[in-house]
């Protein structure tokens, strides 16, 4: 049962750690944020950026930050699924499980795209499940649990996408942009001066983080708003009668159902570090890109035309009617 | 306060604004209603109005949609969306969100009167105070009651002043009921001839009362199938007298005619009952409507001419053969003239008494004296009038008649009963009135 104050608590909690982080990260909030989002959600991110932009560093300081363990995974085209979630090994008394790195509270999954759609899809099972099956016993995964995955956008060779289907059980995306020359000066100044990096100390338990996500839960999202989110969902299917020309031109595929699910989850995420105790329409505007960009498949014309699936996700937005 | 009560106090507002919304919207409904009806010249029953309590009482007991107003008008509250999520909080039962958002729904200060200051109450406001302010300008009347507030026709035969009162100054009494008379199927459009019209049949006022053109041209054919109606009853019932229940039934009607000499004769005869009342009120009427219909064949002659501008060789040059029979007479206002000649069947024959029974040309051939009563269909021979200077106006009262076919361009001709009508519609003094007919007789060419 969470009451008033395990929510005056969690909130205090999260604005401690986004100061935290902030210490750690130059730059990157929204980032941040919807990596805060993901986890208040019990969902997960996909982070995308050129190498080098400090994605392994933020999900660093927020593990540690969170007080969450954490495990990192390098994915590489020879990478096993026995590498991600465990196996079993024999020792003296017969077979025991070994865990593996997805075993952790925070699981970066770094350039996922590199690793062979099957060791892929031994991630995203334990992503949707929050569970991994070695032979014929499953183990739960702790709670919480967040996979952070990243992805280079430009070094395509030897890579394997992620299907559709796999992209979309990831319920935030995130690009991670190049930092500006004020935070780049920031940047270089804090890694070549003094001692360097210092992590953030732990400010969260598992069990605060739980707590925090029980009461993002119980954000109320009055009935118009569930509406308006349904509807941006659907301005992004071409043949959805409220589909913008752009979007009837250029998408293939829109987004799925989760993608309102997202766009929910992260309005009350927003809200909730927002310090607000409703979610509103600007939560919902928020999170649209995070929750739709990598759920809309723009076609081959988008492609030749170079029109983004941001754009198209802007265009269906501008298409609904705000309550 | 807490959640419950705050919502209960918004529905408040809320429905307390429908039915705002609603009544200015009935209100601004019958204001144009109303407006249009005046402007086509018909009118809205005072009942309607009820419409606009009726409206708001259903604006405010109109089934809301709770869950999206709510949200519209936590934003206008200034507390956002915080309205709509704690009514989710409150379907759900108990949670942690319930105390801080009322916490800060009251930190807010919402003021319910905000809700009725958006655009929608502005221009319904507006609208209204529009319609108010064209209904102002659009009133027939700015002294008087519009049509539509006129008193039934019972209520005026209660208040129908005397004869002498309602001649000299009262308006003539309106009537209700515009569907009852024959004649007004047909509104004529209005022309200057209506002028003359009005005066014959005891409409001046509507003249001057500030009725629009179509609306005196409305009122004088309801006047006109009034009478008509009268004539045609009176005629159906006066062979062998008017019964008893025939008297009753046309009372109400003889007290709802304009002209207050013609109302007071008749009235007199339907009291009186039998043959000879009932012939003379039959041939009252007829003539009123034969001089009517005079003045509106003259108008449709000369749709154009101002009255009091024509040209007095163009008085009275009409031959026609009215009801009374006297002839040539097209000029002067008939019922004035049927009040003062001898055939004013209504009026008596004393009137006519020094009427001496000579004008112009000669003596007339039939016997123009005071109980002078012409045969109907009887043409009195044309009197040679070569009206000039000032005197001119008295026996041009207005109605510059083309010149009849026959006569061509022959002098203008009237009757000794015209000039002695005019004289006294004119309101020449008696003891100037002898002068008067002898100078045109003079210039007449027969001294």
């Amino acid at each position: 049962m969470i009451t008033e104050r395990d929510l005056i608590e969690a909130r205090e909690a999260f604005r401690l750690l986004r100061e935290r982080i902030a210490g750690v990260i130059v730059g990157q909030e929204e980032v941040v944020e919807i990596a805060l989002w993901a986890l208040l959600a019990r969902g997960h991110v996909l982070l995308e950026g050129v190498p080098g932009l400090g994605k392994t560093l933020l999900v660093r300081s927020l593990a540690r930050a969170l007080g969450l363990s954490f495990s990192r995974i390098q994915f590489t085209p020879d990478l096993m699924p026995a590498d991600i979630v465990g196996t079993n090994v024999f020792s003296g008394d017969g077979f025991r499980f070994l865990p593996g790195p997805v075993f952790a509270h925070v699981v970066l999954a770094d350039e996922v795209n590199r690793a062979t759609p099957k060791t892929q899809s031994a991630l995203l099972e334990a992503m949707q499940e929050g569970q991994a099956t070695i032979g014929t016993e499953t183990h739960p995964l702790p709670n919480p649990f967040t996979v952070l995955a990243t992805q280079n956008p430009i070094e395509m060779e030897g890579t394997y996408p992620l299907p559709e289907a796999q992209v979309d059980r990831f319920l935030f995306k995130a690009e991670v942009g190049f930092p500006d020359e004020g935070e780049l000066v920031e940047i270089v100044r804090r890694n070549t001066e003094g001692v360097g990096i210092r992590l953030p100390e732990p400010i969260l338990s598992a069990d605060a983080v739980r707590r925090a996500q029980a009461v993002v839960a119980e954000y109320p999202v009055p009935r118009p708003l569930m509406e308006y989110a349904a509807a941006l969902v659907l301005a992004t299917h071409p043949k959805s009668p409220t589909a913008p020309e752009a979007v009837r031109r250029y998408v293939q595929y829109g987004a799925s159902p989760r993608g309102g699910l997202a766009l929910i989850l992260g309005a009350k995420g927003r809200a909730f570090l927002a310090g607000r105790h409703h979610v509103g329409v600007e939560d919902i505007q928020a999170a649209l890109r995070p929750s739709l960009v990598h759920r809309v498949i723009p076609n081959f014309r988008a492609d030749a035309d170079g029109v983004g699936a941001g754009q198209l996700v802007d265009e269906a937005a501008r298409a609904v009617r705000v309550p | 306060m807490d959640e419950r009560a705050i919502l209960r106090c918004v529905r408040r507002w809320v429905r307390a604004r429908n039915g705002l919304r609603a009544g200015l919207v009935a209100v601004a409904l019958v204001l144009g209603a109303a407006l249009a009806g005046r402007l086509l010249g018909r009118s809205l029953p005072t009942v309607v109005w009820l419409a606009v309590p009726a409206l708001a009482a259903v604006g405010w007991g109109w089934p809301l949609p709770w869950e999206r107003l709510l949200l519209q008008v936590g934003r206008k509250l200034g507390v956002g969306e915080r309205l709509a999520a704690l009514d989710v909080v409150i379907e759900r039962g108990s949670s942690p969100l319930a105390g801080p958002l009322c916490a800060e729904i009251v930190a807010a200060h919402p003021r319910g009167w905000r809700l009725l200051a958006g655009p929608v109450e502005y221009g319904a406001s507006a609208l209204v105070v529009a319609l108010a302010v064209a209904m102002g300008f659009a009133s027939p009347l700015s002294g008087a009651p519009p049509q539509a507030a006129a008193p039934a026709a019972e209520e005026v035969v209660g208040t129908v002043p005397p004869p002498d009162e309602a001649a000299g100054e009262a308006p003539p009494p309106v009537m209700e009921s515009p569907a009852v008379y024959p004649a007004q199927a047909e509104i004529p459009a209005y022309s200057p001839y209506h002028d003359l019209l009005a005066s014959i049949l005891g409409l001046e006022d509507a003249l001057t009362g500030g009725l629009s053109g179509d609306e005196v041209a409305a009122r004088l054919a309801q006047e006109e199938g009034l009478l008509r109606q009268l004539a045609e009853r009176i005629a159906a019932a006066a062979p062998g007298g008017l019964s008893p229940s025939e008297r009753a039934e046309l009372a109400p009607l003889a007290r709802q005619v304009a002209r207050p000499d013609l109302r007071e004769r008749l009235s007199e005869l339907l009291d009186q009952g039998g043959e000879v009342p009932a012939r003379e009120a039959e041939e009252a009427v007829a003539a009123v409507l034969a001089a009517a219909d005079r003045a509106s064949e003259d108008g449709e002659h000369e749709p154009t001419g101002a009255l009091s501008d024509a040209p007095v060789a163009g008085a009275g040059s009409g031959t026609t053969t009215g009801a009374e029979g006297k002839g040539t007479v097209a000029g002067p206002p008939a019922p004035r003239d049927a009040e003062l000649d001898g055939s004013d069947p209504f009026a008596g024959g004393e009137e006519g008494a020094d009427f001496p029974g000579t004008v112009g040309g000669g003596p007339v051939e039939s016997g123009p004296t005071g109980d002078w009563a012409p045969t109907p269909g009887e043409e009195e021979p044309n009197v040679v009038v070569g009206g000039e200077g000032e005197m001119r106006a008295y026996i041009v009262p207005g109605i510059p008649g083309e010149p009849s076919p026959s006569a061509g361009n022959a002098p203008t001709a009237l009757t000794p009963q015209d000039v002695e009508v005019t004289l006294r519609a004119r309101g020449i003094p008696p003891e100037l009135r002898s002068l008067v007919r002898r100078y045109f007789e003079l210039i007449g060419g027969n001294p």
